[in-house]
């Protein structure tokens, strides 16, 4: 209960902070801006591309926009480093919680609260742009989102927990934030690319933080091992970063004055 | 009274500067009791905080809370404690100021009752009644900190951690502070642990004091002890003068306590118990202004420790 009370919280305290609302909400948007012209060039030459029709990948940007914005964590890094070397991480250490958990859940009610106009963008696409999702894609796409949500958060996390060592981690969260931007589907599908990188690319877990859940949401649909390899993906990162936390913490010298 | 807490042969180090940071530190915590624990910057004070609070592991050495390693009960431990690191805040900063008391109430597991009706108390008490529907990032420094003690006062903490918790804090706040915590150490037997560098702080809070320098307890003993020894209980008196005669006739008369001459300017070093026999001799002086001012707590202990 407790943790549900955290996200609340987090949720109401992004909305208050108008400022970065309205700037964490327009950033999508913009990239969304660049692919929907970017799309309608290539499709204007090729009436189908990777399985994807010009309305179906309209479908999908947005969608991976929604899917981005609510599973990013890639700054979560960077308020570790900030926070570690100002030491106000020791506020935050002291509170009787599970570390990751509290993160978990003030990231899950900061994401929702900039996720909210994306819902709302969507709901318009499906209403007007006769984009039709069956309730079944819904259904399963609704645990696969918050799985999706665990595993990048744990992705980031086990690199903000780097800080402990190394102190700055700039460097290895750009790294992690390009792979994601690169191998996670968010600036095209991957069937887009050849099909020995693309069962490459599909079997590393950034792929199961945007194109997946995307996937099941537009119905393209999966198969048993697409599942396995997701949950063996999100509890090998979840598992692993909270014992990475715990280790690195206790070798941890700092924390700033 | 009872152990609340000991510190066993606690060493640590800092591997990357090279710095032993405690090296060997024992004390005990009783239940009721209030320690000032001291020392020039850099001497292990914040260490000793962090590793009290579970934020820093020791290297070496043993941490006990009723007789049970902190370390291996750490969710449990820090149910039971109150920490406070000065300038810091655990309250999120955007949302009412009630709401960030609710969201702490609630992580401790506190019903919502009980949150709110402590809030309204120690609210009253520290004169931030008006703050509740406003927002952290709007106050300024003494709102924060008592909203910060507030929230560490919350689920009523066997033992007080405070880290230099009046850094930045202008006087009033200051004595509304030391009084809720008085308040709470005598009523509630909650005790107290606190590092400062303000003589005030130390002594209205302390009964003993624990001194540290270089890693190591240089003195553990009462503040009355504490006092004699480092010339705490000395103030320092500047007496301006405008008039010469006059100026000769307080240096004469005021001789033992001059501790240096500035043109028409006297610097006095004046213990507590001197100071209504010297008060008495200032009004026989004319056209003068005075200063008094309290000793500066890391002045005394830098002088202290590079003698």
């Amino acid at each position: 209960m407790k943790y549900l009370n955290i996200a609340f919280y987090s949720f109401k305290d992004s909305l208050i902070s108008l400022s970065d609302f309205i700037i964490m909400s327009i950033r999508p948007f913009t990239i969304l801006f660049i692919q929907f012209f970017l799309f309608k060039y290539v499709f204007s030459h090729e009436r189908e591309v990777g399985g994807y029709t010009f309305s179906m990948i309209v479908a999908y940007i947005f969608v991976v926009g929604f899917i981005s914005t609510f599973v990013d964590a890639g700054s979560f890094p960077y308020k570790m480093e900030s926070s570690y070397i100002k030491g106000t991480i020791t506020t935050e250490l002291v509170l009787p919680v599970d570390y990751y958990f509290f993160e978990y859940f003030k990231n899950l009610g900061q994401r929702l609260a900039f996720s909210l106009q994306f819902i709302i963008a969507n709901l318009i696409l499906y209403i007007l742009g006769g984009i039709k999702v069956k309730l079944i894609n819904v259904l399963f796409f609704i645990p696969s989102l918050f799985l999706a949500f665990t595993l990048n958060f744990s992705m980031y996390f086990i690199v903000g927990s780097l800080v402990f060592r190394f102190v700055k981690i700039a460097g290895i969260t750009e790294v992690v934030r390009f792979l994601g931007g690169l191998t996670g589907g968010r600036l095209f599908p991957l069937s887009f690319l050849p099909e020995v990188i693309q069962g490459f690319i599909t079997r590393l877990p950034f792929a199961y933080t945007v194109y997946f859940p995307a996937n099941i949401l537009l119905g393209k649909g999966f198969t048993k091992e697409d599942i396995i390899i997701f949950l063996f993906w999100t509890f090998l990162m979840t598992f692993s970063s909270i014992l990475i936390f715990e280790r690195l913490r206790e070798t941890a010298e700092g924390y700033g004055g | 009274m009872t152990v609340l807490m000991e510190f066993i042969k606690v060493s640590k180090k800092y591997r990357k500067s090279d710095t032993l940071a405690l090296d060997g530190v024992s004390f005990e915590l009783k239940e009721k009791e209030r320690i000032a624990y001291l020392g020039p910057n850099g001497s292990g004070k914040t260490t000793t905080c962090k590793i009290m609070s579970t934020v820093l592991y020791p290297d070496s050495g043993k941490v006990l809370f009723h007789r049970q390693n902190i370390f291996k009960m750490r969710k449990e431990y820090l149910k039971k404690i109150g920490v406070m690191f000065g300038n810091k805040t655990k309250l999120m900063e955007n949302i009412k100021l009630q709401d960030a008391f609710l969201l702490l109430g609630h992580i401790y597991g506190l019903p919502e009752k009980d949150i709110k009706k402590k809030v309204f108390y120690y609210a009253e008490r520290l004169n931030v009644g008006h703050l509740l529907d406003k927002r952290l990032r709007e106050f300024s420094l003494g709102e924060r900190t008592k909203s910060e003690l507030i929230g560490t006062l919350l689920h009523d903490p066997e033992m007080l951690i405070l880290d230099e918790p009046t850094i930045g804090v202008d006087i009033i706040s200051r004595y509304e502070m030391y009084e809720l915590l008085k308040d709470i150490n005598k009523t509630r037997g909650t005790s107290i642990l606190i590092t400062s560098h303000n003589v005030e702080d130390i002594k209205e809070l302390a009964e003993r004091v624990i001194l540290i320098n270089k890693g190591k307890v240089v003195f553990d003993g009462g503040f009355p002890e504490f006092k004699r020894r480092f010339g705490v209980e000395e103030k320092d008196v500047v007496l301006r003068f405008r008039n010469y005669t006059e100026f000769e006739k307080a240096k004469q008369e005021l001789s033992g306590f001059v501790k240096r001459i500035e043109g028409v300017n006297l610097h006095l070093a004046i213990r507590d118990e001197e100071m209504p026999r010297v008060l008495n001799k200032l009004v026989s002086f004319q056209d003068y202004e005075i200063l008094i001012k309290e000793k500066d707590l890391s002045e005394i202990l830098r002088r202290s420790f590079s003698a």
